[in-house]
């Protein structure tokens, strides 16, 4: 998706189903739930709240779709200030966690309901209800009643009875944690499928990180009420900004250096053991000596080789001694200890027969390396 | 060698966990009910008891147009099957209402013209005879005390379960309870003190320069009796409803568009209809077979059924007569739970 360069244009003017957060702060006595958070959602965008439990996201999502009110700051949706105005006056629709169907409806009844206390004659409703179901592949079981349902179709159901609404902004609070891990991918895909086809904006609150990374146009990484990034899945992924960021989304190593400005023509930090590591690019403060500093790299990117093997030059080398290798069906784990006692993990997928780590075993003492540009700087 | 399977061992169980329940079932309600229902076949002697010779004439005395009354419809059995529909329509609010209230205009018409019926056929069965003027007077104030009692327990209930602490809950819902550690007959005359023509609330009256009033032995008496007694199991029953019910639906239905009267009518009062069911078929019963506080609030003027029983069974001796009230009393119980029973929230009840 292009929203980014497209927008950027018509900042000024926002458009219907933009959501804008400005300085939104919510205290529940003294627990500060969401600290003074700014977040500008573009429009038909698919948008991730990222965190670990009790970090404010549903809090967030509540004071967008106005059953909470901020402590100070302000919610523009579609341009206009929401303040004061209560849930049932807001564009905006939310699929509950818990679903929070009615149990005492059918499902039929139950995508109706918006449309129904709106006052849409009855031929309007039956229509539209028709084609929510179909949306969502539920047709057949418009009689059926929310407990006669599997987890997987009541989620549907509420799905189906938001969009039914054709909100401006969709909320939706975890709504597959509640499924089991087939369907829950299955879900995915059906949600993405539902994004490009309404053109809605979804604000999606997870606490999985697969989830938000393979859904979403962008994630905010959220932890104890505020942002610590908002980017790309590639960029939250491939550049965290902090520890925090890169601890959360998935395994990464993370190895204290401190700043060596250059070495060789290439920015360069020094590992605690004393090598000197090859940057691709000098950031967050790698030019000043002796900062200390943390250095990310993905399993994935870490390679381990035998110690009497040369390195190329612009990669890194690091001598340690192999720990452990672990197989775990479709990959390997090696872990190396360093010099100064810190380990770094590598992983591989087992080629059919092929040991993806060669002949080495644990004991040997080995290189681990990887590529300037598989590295990344944060400051910790 | 017969071999005996785990279900048949569990069926036997059950029979013998069964057995002295049902024993005591049998031989503390059917036994005597079936006494009743023959007692009222019977001839009357004097000074109590009966003499064993068959008779129709306690059923044609309570099923036969009174000597003073003035209406002049039907016959005699349809008299009867009359009293009976009245008494059947009058449960019909309780449990139509709560059924259907989802579908706000068919509930508010389901409700109407249940009262309208239940109106029209109160002023039929008063002016039939006596004893289906008592009826219908017990049957109509023990609707009325219901519908007070929802309508005082509601926001109560809801105040209760929406207060923050524990502590705090269970202190209040103790304070509705407390009533339940007095006897009901201490009560009852505690009432009829404050009702009293020199008592608190006519001092009351006077302090602020008005004329006393009659408050005792007055219907208004009455329904505060009933109410005050009953209120309490319109209260729990309520109060356990909205806290098991799911918040989640009502802040869906809100989040969905909903005003505020549309989740109260289309997903509160059905999330919380079981607590309703039960609560009103509890005060309904509890206030149809009162008998201190018509006796002591309402003068012996305004009767209810028990006040009936018990002039036939004490004062006139003429227990067929009083058997007679008493399995048309029963009868009409029983058929009220069955509408109530026979449906959903019967499970709630059971
Ligand atoms: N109504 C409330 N009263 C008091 N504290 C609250 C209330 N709602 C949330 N909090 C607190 O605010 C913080 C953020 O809660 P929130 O529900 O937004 O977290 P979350 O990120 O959605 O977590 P989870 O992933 O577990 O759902 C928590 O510390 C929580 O205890
Ligand atoms: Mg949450």
């Amino acid at each position: 998706m292009t929203h980014e360069s497209s927008d950027a244009s018509t900042g000024e003017r926002p458009e219907r189903g933009s959501v804008t957060l400005q300085g939104v702060t919510k205290r529940f006595g003294k627990t500060v739930a969401v600290d003074s958070i700014d977040l500008e959602v573009k429009p038909r965008e698919f948008i991730s709240l990222l965190g670990p439990s009790g970090c404010g996201k549903t809090t967030t999502l509540r004071m967008v779709s106005g059953f909470e009110e901020p402590t100070s700051g302000r919610i523009l949706i579609s341009g206009a200030d929401t303040t004061g105005v209560p849930p049932h006056k807001r564009r905006v629709n939310t699929v509950f966690q818990s679903y929070a169907l009615f149990e005492h409806m059918t499902v039929a009844e139950n995508v109706a309901f918006g449309l129904r206390v709106k006052g849409f004659d009855k031929s309007t409703t039956a229509t539209k209800v028709a084609e929510a179901l179909d949306l969502v592949r539920l047709a057949q079981f418009a009689q059926r009643r929310p407990a006669q349902l599997s987890g997987g179709q009541k989620q549907r159901v509420a799905l189906a009875r938001a969009i039914v609404n054709e909100p401006e902004v969709l909320l939706l609070d975890e709504p597959l944690s509640a499924l089991d891990l087939k369907l829950r991918q299955a879900m995915r895909h059906e949600l993405s499928r539902l994004h490009d086809e309404l053109g809605l904006t979804f604000i999606f609150v997870t606490h999985d990180q697969q989830e938000a990374i393979t859904m979403s146009d962008r994630i905010a990484v959220m932890d104890h009420g505020r942002i610590h990034q908002l980017g790309t899945p590639s960029e939250i992924y491939e550049r965290p900004a902090s520890r925090f960021v890169a601890d959360f989304i998935g395994e990464t190593n993370l190895l204290e250096v401190i700043g060596a400005g250059h070495s060789g023509g290439m920015p360069a930090v020094r590992m605690a053991t004393g090598e000197l590591v090859p940057l691709a690019e000098a950031d967050n403060g790698s030019t000043v000596p002796d900062r200390k500093l943390l250095l990310a790299v993905r399993p994935q990117r870490v390679t381990v080789t035998a110690a009497d093997q040369p390195s190329e030059p612009d990669q890194a080398a690091v001598a340690g001694q192999m720990a452990e290798l672990l197989f775990l069906g479709d990959s390997t784990r090696a872990t190396v200890m360093l010099a100064d006692g810190s380990q770094v993990v590598a992983l591989r997928y087992n080629d059919a027969g092929h040991h993806p780590f060669g002949q080495l075993r644990p004991g040997d003492p080995v290189t681990v390396g990887w590529s300037r540009d598989a590295a990344c700087v944060i400051e910790d | 060698m017969a071999l005996v399977t785990s279900a048949q061992r569990q069926r036997r169980r059950i029979a013998a966990l069964l057995t002295p329940g049902l024993t005591w079932i049998a031989l503390a309600y059917i036994v005597p009910g079936a006494l009743i229902v023959v007692y009222s076949l019977l001839t009357p002697k004097l000074g109590g008891g009966v003499i064993w010779e068959l008779t129709g004439d306690a059923w044609d005395e309570i099923t036969s147009k009174g000597r003073r009354s003035d209406a002049d419809w039907g016959t005699l059995g349809s008299a009867a099957v009359r009293a009976l529909a009245a008494a059947a329509i009058a449960t019909l609010p309780l449990v139509a209402g709560a059924r259907y209230l989802r579908r706000s205009a068919r509930g508010a018409l389901v409700v109407a013209t249940a009262l309208g019926g239940l109106a029209g056929i109160n002023h039929l069965a008063s002016s039939y005879n006596n004893y289906t003027a008592v009826f219908a007077r017990s049957v109509v104030w023990s609707v009325w005390a219901t519908a007070v009692c929802i309508g005082l327990a509601l926001p109560l209930a809801v105040f209760i379960s929406s207060r923050r602490s524990r502590i705090t809950k269970n202190a209040l819902l103790v304070a509705v309870m407390i009533p339940f550690w007095t006897s009901m007959l201490v009560r009852t005359f505690a009432i009829r003190f404050v009702l009293s023509n020199t008592g608190p609330l006519n001092n009351a009256i006077e302090s602020l320069g008005l004329d006393r009033q009659v408050f005792l032995n007055t219907r208004f008496a009455v329904l505060l009796g009933l109410v005050y007694t009953a209120l309490p199991f319109m209260v729990l029953p309520l109060y356990a409803a909205i806290e098991r019910s799911d918040r989640a639906q009502m802040e869906a239905a809100r989040d969905l568009g909903a005003k505020p009267p549309q989740v109260f009518l289309d997903v509160f009062v059905p999330l919380i209809r079981p607590g309703l069911t039960v609560g009103s078929v509890m005060v309904f019963v509890l206030s149809v077979s009162q008998y201190l506080v018509p006796t002591l609030l309402g003068g012996g003027k305004t009767n209810m059924i028990a006040n009936l029983l018990d002039l036939q069974f004490g004062e006139a001796f003429n227990w067929p007569l009083g058997a007679a009230v008493a399995t048309l009393f029963s009868l009409i119980t029983i058929l009220s739970l069955y509408f109530v029973v026979g449906r959903r929230d019967g499970a709630d009840l059971l």
